[in-house]
C-alpha cells in the first residue's frame, strides 16, 4: 500500500441520515487514497453514495448527516500536519484554512456555485484574500491570470462579469479558475462536465488534465459515466449503494471487471465501437435507500446470488484479485472455500 | 416507396424576444431556421445536436406545441394528411391522439396527486376515446402491460416508483390513445445506465410490435446511435447531414457531425482516436453566423464559407449534407 504518499486517505468511511422514514445508510465502510498528481475516479448510479462521501471531505453535509465514530479523513496539509477531518467541528478555523485552500471543489452546476449577485471577480478575489496576505488589486491580478489560464477570452473584461452572462463552458472555467487559485493539494470533481456538450465536455476533460499536470494536485473525480471516468482518471472506485464494489486501475476495470456489478455496467453502456451488439440492462431497479438489501447490497440484481445463500445474508469483503485490484465480491473466493469445504 | 407518416419541410421556428413600449424593436431568436425532412412509419428518427441547436423546438412544432413560424409540418392519418402548423381546434384532438411526446423527466412530467391509473386514463377520458369506465380500465390495463408495468401498482401514485418505473408509466400515457408517432425528448437522459437500457430495449420492442415511429431527440450520441435508424445532426437551428445510423458513425461527411463524433469519449482509455477539438461553443441564434453557421468553429473552413450558404449535397439517396468542402473533398467524406 502506497500509505505514505497519499495526500488524502479515507478509511471506513460509514455516514448515516437521520430521516423522518428512519436511518438511511448512504456509505458504508468506504476507504480510499488519493494521491498528488493522480486522478481516483469514482463512479456509481444514484444512490450509490458518491457524492456523499465526496461532500464529506470538507464537511459539507446537510446537518441530519453523520459520521460514523470510526470512520477517519485523514488530510496531510501543505505544511505536512496530518489532521482527521473526520473528526473536526464543523465550524473549527482548520476547517475554514482547508475548504478551498487545500481542498477544492466543483460542481455539475456553475449557476449554483456562483451568486447571482456578485461578479465573478468579487467572489475570486474574496477567496483569494480569505486564504492569502494580499492586497485588492493583487488578488484581482492573480484571478485574473488564473481565469486566463483556464482558457478565458478577455479575462479582464469577464472578471467584472456575472456568472449568468457566461455560456456553460465558460462558467465551468470560471468555477475551475476559481476552485485552482489558492493552489488546492485536492481537487473534488463532482460531475463537473455532465451539464455539458460533448464538444465542450472535452474541453473541460482536456483542460483539468493540463492544470493537473502544471499545479501536480490530486484530483478525485466523480462520475455516473464510466467513458468519462476512463479519459481523466488513473484508478477508478465502482460504488453501488454507499458500498465500494470494486477498485483498481482504470485499464483494468474496464477491460477485466471482476464485480458482477461492474460486469453488467458496462455491458448496459452503449458503445458506438459495438453497435451490433445488444444493450443488456442490469435486471430490477436500484433498491430505496430506506430498503437496503442484507448480504451483498447488489444481490438483488445479482445473476450469480439466486444459487448462493451467502450473498443474502454476509457483506463480502474485498478480495485482492490482483495488486491494486479489489472487488468485494463471494464469488471471487469461492474457489478458496471450496477447498476448505473438502 | 412507402409515403412518409411525418413530412416536414422548410419548418421555421422564430421567437421573438425583447422590445416593446420604448424599447424598439424585439429582437428575433431563430431557434429553428428552415429544416426539412421525413420521417416514415416504424421509423426511428434521431436528433441530435449541442444545447442551442433548435432540437427540442423541432420535437415541439411536429405535435403544435412550439408555434411554427413559416414551413409545413404534414402528419399522416390514414389516407389524410393533417397540416399541423394550419391546425385548429377538434383537428389537434385528432393530432394528439396520433401524435404523443414522452419528456426527459418522469418526475415533473407525472402529477404527483394521481393515481398511475388515472395518469394513464387522463388522455382516453380527455379525448373521449372510451365509452364508459370499463373500457378505459381495460385499456389502461392492456397499455401498462405491454408497458411492462406491474398491475397491481396502477392503484398506487408516482412518488412511490423509481425513476425508470415512472418512465414505463410516462409511455404507458403516452401510448394509451394508440399513437403512430412518439416524439421523445431526452427520454433516457435522467435515467441511471443501468435502467437506460431497459427502457431502450422497451421503446425498440414498442416500436416493432406497433410499427410505432419516433422521433428521439437526444445529445447522447452513444443511444442516439443505438437506437435510431436514420440521424439528423442540427447546427443553430438548421439539419447539417442527415444520414442512415450505421453510415453516419461510419463515414461522417460535415465537419461538424465528424467533430461531434470524435468528442465521444470512449469507453476504452487507450481507443484510437483523432480527436477534433472544436473551438469556442455555438453562437447566439439571435446574430447566427453568415454563410455557413458553422464557419466560425469549423477547422476546414475556407473564403467562401463566411460568405455563401452551403446548398444540401446529397452524397447518397439516404444520406445528406451541407456543407461547401464536402463536394471537392470526397475523401474527406471517405476517410473516417
Amino acid at each position: 500500500m502506497a500509505e505514505d504518499s497519499a495526500v488524502l486517505r479515507v478509511s471506513n468511511l460509514s455516514i448515516s441520515f437521520s430521516t423522518d422514514e428512519g436511518l438511511v445508510t448512504a456509505v458504508d465502510d468506504l476507504s480510499f487514497g488519493l494521491e498528488p498528481g493522480k486522478t481516483l475516479g469514482i463512479v456509481g448510479e444514484s444512490g450509490s453514495g458518491k457524492s456523499v462521501s465526496t461532500k464529506s471531505l470538507m464537511q459539507l453535509l446537510p446537518s441530519n448527516a453523520a459520521i460514523a465514530p470510526n470512520s477517519s479523513i485523514l488530510y496531510q496539509t501543505k505544511q505536512g500536519k496530518y489532521i482527521d477531518i473526520a473528526k473536526l467541528d464543523r465550524r473549527s478555523k482548520t476547517l475554514d484554512q482547508i475548504r478551498g485552500g487545500e481542498i477544492a471543489m466543483i460542481f455539475q452546476e456553475p449557476s449554483a456555485a456562483f451568486s447571482p449577485l456578485y461578479t465573478i471577480g468579487n467572489q475570486m478575489i474574496e477567496g483569494i484574500r480569505l486564504h492569502r496576505n494580499v492586497s485588492r488589486a493583487q488578488a484581482r491580478q492573480q484571478a485574473i491570470d488564473m481565469l486566463e489560464r483556464v482558457g478565458m477570452t478577455n479575462p479582464e473584461l469577464r472578471i467584472d462579469q456575472y456568472a449568468f452572462q457566461l455560456s456553460g463552458g465558460m462558467r465551468q472555467r470560471a468555477m475551475i479558475a476559481s476552485a485552482l487559485v489558492m493552489r488546492p493539494a485536492v481537487l473534488i470533481a463532482d460531475e463537473p462536465t455532465t451539464a455539458l456538450d460533448v464538444t465542450i465536455q472535452a474541453q473541460i476533460l482536456d483542460l483539468l488534465a493540463e492544470l493537473q499536470n502544471e499545479f501536480g494536485m490530486a484530483i478525485l473525480f466523480i462520475s455516473h459515466d464510466l467513458a468519462v471516468i476512463s479519459q481523466i482518471a488513473d484508478d477508478v472506485l465502482v460504488m453501488y449503494l454507499g458500498r465500494a464494489m470494486e477498485t483498481g486501475p482504470v485499464r483494468t476495470i474496464i477491460r477485466d471487471p471482476q464485480h458482477p456489478y461492474t460486469q453488467g455496467l458496462i455491458k448496459a453502456i452503449p458503445r458506438i465501437d459495438r453497435l451490433d451488439q445488444p444493450l443488456l440492462p442490469i435486471p430490477g431497479d436500484i433498491p430505496s435507500p430506506l430498503e437496503r438489501p442484507q448480504g451483498c447490497v447488489f444481490h438483488p440484481r445479482c445473476p450469480h446470488a439466486p444459487d448462493r445463500l451467502r450473498c443474502r445474508t454476509d457483506v463480502p469483503v474485498a478480495a485482492e484479485t490482483d495488486p491494486h485490484h479489489r472487488a468485494a465480491c463471494h464469488l471471487l473466493d469461492e474457489k478458496v472455500l471450496e477447498e476448505v469445504h473438502r | 416507396m412507402t409515403q412518409p407518416l411525418v413530412s416536414v419541410r422548410n419548418l421555421k421556428v422564430h421567437y421573438p424576444i425583447g422590445g416593446g413600449f420604448l424599447k424598439g424593436k424585439p429582437q428575433v431568436v431563430r431557434a429553428v431556421d428552415g429544416v426539412s425532412f421525413d420521417i416514415f412509419p416504424g421509423q426511428v428518427f434521431g436528433l441530435v445536436g449541442e444545447s442551442g441547436s433548435g432540437k427540442t423546438t423541432v420535437g415541439r412544432a411536429l405535435l403544435k406545441a412550439a408555434p411554427i413560424t413559416s414551413g409545413e409540418v404534414t402528419l399522416r392519418v390514414g389516407e389524410q394528411g393533417l397540416n399541423v402548423a394550419q391546425m385548429q381546434g377538434s383537428s389537434t384532438q385528432l393530432l394528439r391522439r396520433h401524435a404523443q411526446m414522452i419528456f426527459q423527466d418522469p418526475y415533473a412530467s407525472l402529477s404527483p396527486r394521481m393515481t398511475v391509473r388515472d395518469i394513464i386514463a387522463e388522455p382516453l377520458e380527455a379525448m373521449g376515446l372510451t365509452r364508459n369506465r370499463q373500457e378505459t380500465d381495460r385499456r389502461v390495463r392492456e397499455v401498462a402491460a405491454t408497458c411492462r408495468l406491474n398491475l397491481e401498482h396502477l392503484r398506487r401514485f408516482p412518488h412511490a416508483f423509481s425513476g425508470g418505473q415512472r418512465q414505463r408509466i410516462a409511455i404507458a400515457r403516452a401510448l394509451v390513445s394508440g399513437p403512430s408517432f412518439l416524439v421523445a425528448d431526452e427520454a433516457v437522459a435522467a435515467l441511471d445506465v443501468s435502467i437506460q437500457a431497459n427502457i431502450l430495449n422497451l421503446l425498440k420492442a414498442l416500436q416493432q410490435d406497433m410499427n410505432l415511429a419516433f422521433m428521439f431527440i437526444s445529445h447522447d450520441l452513444s443511444v442516439v446511435a443505438h437506437f435510431c435508424d436514420v440521424v439528423a445532426v442540427m447546427y443553430l437551428g438548421e439539419i447539417v447531414e442527415i444520414a442512415p445510423t450505421q453510415e453516419l458513425f461510419a463515414r461522417p461527411s460535415h465537419p461538424y457531425t465528424q467533430a461531434l463524433l470524435s468528442a465521444i469519449p470512449p469507453l476504452d482509455p487507450d481507443a484510437d482516436r483523432d480527436r477534433i477539438r472544436l473551438a469556442g461553443e455555438i453562437p447566439s441564434p439571435i446574430t447566427p453566423p453568415s454563410g455557413c453557421r458553422f464557419h466560425t468553429r469549423c477547422p476546414v473552413a475556407e473564403a467562401g464559407c463566411k460568405s455563401i450558404k452551403p446548398d444540401w449535397t446529397q452524397l447518397s439517396v439516404s444520406h445528406g449534407a451541407a456543407c461547401h468542402r464536402v463536394a471537392d473533398q470526397p475523401e474527406m467524406a471517405a476517410a473516417s
